[in-house]
């Protein structure tokens, strides 16, 4: 990151927060009841501090990053076999198309009905709603591989196994990753909304409820924001073992490099 | 923790075949040396971050459950009708529910019983209110009018149909929508709804950041006292822990009884288990925490229900309720 | 027939889950496809034949809700492109803007419905902006990536061809992204629905996520499974019209790629 960049994105946010803080105390705090960005900036400063927020948020990262995990354990499997057996991809894509779009939210109240235990639910319900997003663009990249290479090799004299491993995987995981980060934003979301409809012992969603309940929307926003960050930190991780893995492909379509 | 560890396993094969398995259906914990031969000594209570449950919380901090050798472990949940599936599942051992949910709920063959008493409606503390330059001046104002509730079908829709009823109305010349309670002031403000069915801190809080005013008190009349909220436990858990059920009821019972006696005790506990602040405890308006089920009580919900509708049938309460054992 | 070709292990799936919820694990609960069906019959499509059908329910319902999760993929899609492709290729315009696209795209939408409550105050508005802000981020993510890693011979080739800031957007940039483009349309019209859906639990009056909500209130396990169907019907309907108009769009790049 460079200075400039650093320089240019702190401007961003700075003046975001002005215009949200006279939007809130000069228009909506006319009419409503909602804290300003500075107070809820105050209150979220406050939160690292708070044990009960420290250890809530453990656990909803925790939950987040294993029902992550498991997804890509399944799904790059999974959305690789697939994407090289066409008449499979064929048989099952209809019922995929019927899975995917039922919202992982609506699956909570099943889930707490079929999964006794509490972290296991919701990780399964992260794991049904991460898959969908890397399966598919796993199945894109494996789609978009250049047939003209895959092609080159069987001249070649390779296997189907080798030309696989050295052609269309290559070829399809920077669409794979692009995948994994999309699922990892999908998958905080689930992390906290099934804390949200379920509860809980502790976590962020935990959290966001009890401060609900107490009408302390500040705080409410607080624990936003913290997820807000902590969404931002495991893409930043992301997208950087993203550029390491994937550094041939940033050179070879010779994009705009950030 | 390996029934934990080989759980997480099996979700791996589970997610796949998006064959949900339960993992082993329930937890017993401890069958070894427990104390004046509890079935079990840890149990998982859900309550509600809200006020009405503070006895579970103070049993816990002075020590009543461990007098009975008992250790409880509260888990927050979002609703009584949304802890129905925990207890079904063994997530949850005895879970925190509102007299209106478990009757319904009964109605359609769930097999729950109540197990302790836990918050009464008093004076002021379910009200009507209203933006205080609305034109909705008394409760016949509100024929063709938004009401927010915070869940429909529940104890919100029935108090209000009670009083809809006192003014000669009925639900069908009003309309419901359903809002969590930290909305509603907002939504009211800004013209998504003309009033709303609130309780405590929400009540105290629009009436001071947003001017709001109060139209009725829904506990009056028909609904004056109106039980609110008790324990609730499966018919299956009853059988098989009543040992363990006694000692809970017990200690709760005592713990009842303290906050009843003591405003202090209540409002140093509540700002340990919610977000509301001390503040606002010392001011907001409670009900009463009775230290016993009373069938006769709870038959008046029931009753109700079936006037308004929300059951089909006659409900005979005493089958339901679960009497703390009068020995001890 | 190449539907049949197509379909054939659905009904297997079907069968086997009529089998195991009738004999393997019963619970109210977990109620056999059969039974499903009949409950979204009685639901939805018991009314009468002039109007498909539908009952009063379902026009009340479902209709909104397809409305509402239509305009707001359409408004995110519009914004979510422009903006990408506008933000993948300049590159000090995304400096500003990219820290706070990233921290918008990790929070989640539920948290924020009080924060649109207040700023757009109707209800619609709020449905709508929640939708929006949801599904926004993979059509702006694949956007700024297409737009971000077009090939560089393309890119040479257009600069040697002289060719303008406009022309070369039009010619190279948006046919070599739309690939990733169409992606990223394609799985935030999954995530639109989805949205829909949340927008209408988390405080809505009508709709297919109303109706589940309450089915689930009222303990009616065959109503929330009915909702959930129906939501996985409708997104493979929908889902197959894009994939068509794709195949339409995209004929060009499927010719180039395809496998012999």
């Amino acid at each position: 990151m460079t200075r400039a960049r650093l320089t240019r994105g702190a401007i961003g946010v700075a003046g975001f927060l002005i215009v949200g803080e006279l939007v809130i105390r000069l228009w909506v705090g006319r009419t409503f009841d909602f804290p300003a960005p500075s107070a809820i900036l105050y209150e979220a400063a406050l939160l690292p501090v708070d044990p009960e927020f420290l250890e809530g948020s453990l656990v909803t990262m925790g939950n987040w990053g294993l029902g992550l995990l498991v997804a890509v354990g399944i799904a790059v499997p999974l959305g690789v076999l697939l994407g090289s057996l066409p008449t499979a991809e064929q048989a099952v894509r209809p019922l995929l198309e019927f899975l995917r779009p039922i919202p992982s939210v609506a699956i909570i109240p099943l889930a707490i009905l079929l999964i006794p235990d509490d972290a296991m639910m919701k990780v399964s319900v992260i794991v049904y709603a991460s898959l969908w997003p890397i399966l598919i663009n796993t199945l894109y990249g494996m789609h978009d591989v250049d047939p003209v290479a895959k092609e080159s090799m069987r001249t070649f004299g390779f296997g189907s196994l080798a030309v696989l491993g050295r052609v269309s995987l290559p070829s399809a995981a920077p669409f794979m990753a692009t995948g994994v980060r999309i699922a990892a934003g999908i998958a905080l979301v689930l992390a906290v909304s099934a804390e949200l409809v379920a509860g809980g012992v502790n976590g962020l969603g935990v959290y966001a409820v009890k401060a609900s309940s107490g009408n302390r929307m500040d705080l409410i926003m607080a624990a936003t924001l913290w997820a807000g960050l902590f969404g931002v930190g495991a893409n930043l991780v992301l997208q950087a073992a993203e550029r390491r893995l994937f550094r041939w492909h940033w050179l070879r379509t010779g994009g705009v490099r950030t | 923790m390996t029934r934990t560890l080989r759980c997480r396993a099996i979700a791996v094969g589970a997610a796949v075949a998006l064959a949900l398995t339960a993992c082993g259906g329930g937890e017993s914990t401890d069958t070894s040396a427990s104390t004046g031969g509890l079935e079990k000594t840890t149990i998982k209570v859900g309550a509600l971050p809200i006020p009405d449950p503070v006895a579970l919380y103070i049993a816990n901090e002075k020590g009543f459950f461990k007098e009975e050798g008992l250790t409880v472990e509260p888990v927050i949940i979002t609703g009584g009708a949304a802890a129905i599936p925990q207890i079904k599942n063994s997530s949850l051992d005895i879970a925190q529910t509102n007299y209106v949910s478990t009757f319904a709920a009964v109605e359609r063959g769930e097999k729950i019983k109540l197990v302790a008493d836990m918050y009464q409606a008093g004076e002021n503390t379910f009200n009507i209110m209203v933006p205080n330059d609305s034109d909705i001046k008394t409760v016949a104002d509100l024929k063709g009018k938004t009401i927010l509730v915070n869940n429909l079908r529940n104890v919100a829709t029935l108090a209000v149909e009670t009083q809809l009823k006192v003014a000669g109305l009925t639900e069908a010349d009003v309309k419901f929508a359903e809002k969590p309670f930290p909305e509603m002031g907002n939504a009211i403000a800004g013209g998504q709804a003309d009033a709303g069915w609130l309780t405590e801190p929400f009540i105290t809080a629009t009436q001071s950041q947003l001017g709001f005013r109060k139209l009725a008190d829904t506990m009056t009349g028909e609904t004056e006292n109106l039980p609110i909220a008790g324990w609730m436990a499966t018919d299956d858990w009853v059988q098989k822990h009543p040992k363990t059920l006694a000692a809970f009821q017990r200690a709760i019972a005592k713990a009842q009884a303290l906050v009843s006696n003591d405003r202090k005790e209540l409002e140093a506990m509540i700002p340990t288990y919610t977000k509301i602040d001390a503040q606002t405890a010392s001011v907001i308006t409670l009900g009463s925490f009775p230290s016993e089920l009373n069938a006769d009580r709870l038959q008046k919900v029931a009753d109700l229900m079936l006037e308004y509708g929300y059951l089909k049938q006659q409900i005979d309460v005493k089958s339901i309720i679960v009497a703390q054992p009068s020995d001890g | 027939m190449n539907v049949l070709n197509r379909l054939w292990f659905v009904p297997l799936v079907l069968a086997a889950w009529e089998v195991t919820t009738r004999f393997v694990v019963v619970s109210i609960d977990f109620p056999p496809p059969s039974e499903i069906v009949v409950r979204a019959y009685e639901l939805w499509f018991s009314g009468p034949a002039a109007r498909l059908f539908l009952t009063d329910d379902a026009l009340d319902n479902i209709l909104p809700s397809l409305a509402r999760m239509f305009v707001g993929w359409f408004l995110a899609a519009l914004f979510g492109v422009v903006a990408g492709v506008i933000l993948g290729r300049s590159r000090s315009l995304s400096g500003y803007v990219d820290g706070l696209i990233e921290f918008g795209r990790a929070v989640p939408p539920p948290m924020l419905l009080p924060l649109f409550l207040v700023l757009f105050q109707s209800g619609l508005a709020t449905q709508l902006a929640t939708i929006v802000f949801g599904v926004i981020w993979p059509v702006l993510l694949n956007s700024v990536d297409g737009a971000r890693s077009v090939d560089r011979t393309y890119t040479e080739t257009a600069t040697v061809f002289g060719l303008s800031k406009a022309q070369h957007l039009r010619v190279v940039v948006i046919p070599a992204a739309s690939p990733k483009i169409f992606a990223g349309l394609r799985l935030s019209l999954s995530l639109a629905l989805i949205l829909m859906v949340i927008s209408e639990i988390f405080g809505g009056t009508d709709g297919i996520g109303y109706q589940l909500l309450q089915a689930q209130r009222s303990f009616d396990a065959a109503g929330v499974w009915s909702a959930i169907a129906l939501l996985g019907v409708l997104g493979y309907l929908v889902n197959s019209l894009f994939v068509l108009a794709e195949r339409r769009v995209l004929v060009w790049h499927r010719q180039a790629n395809r496998i012999p």
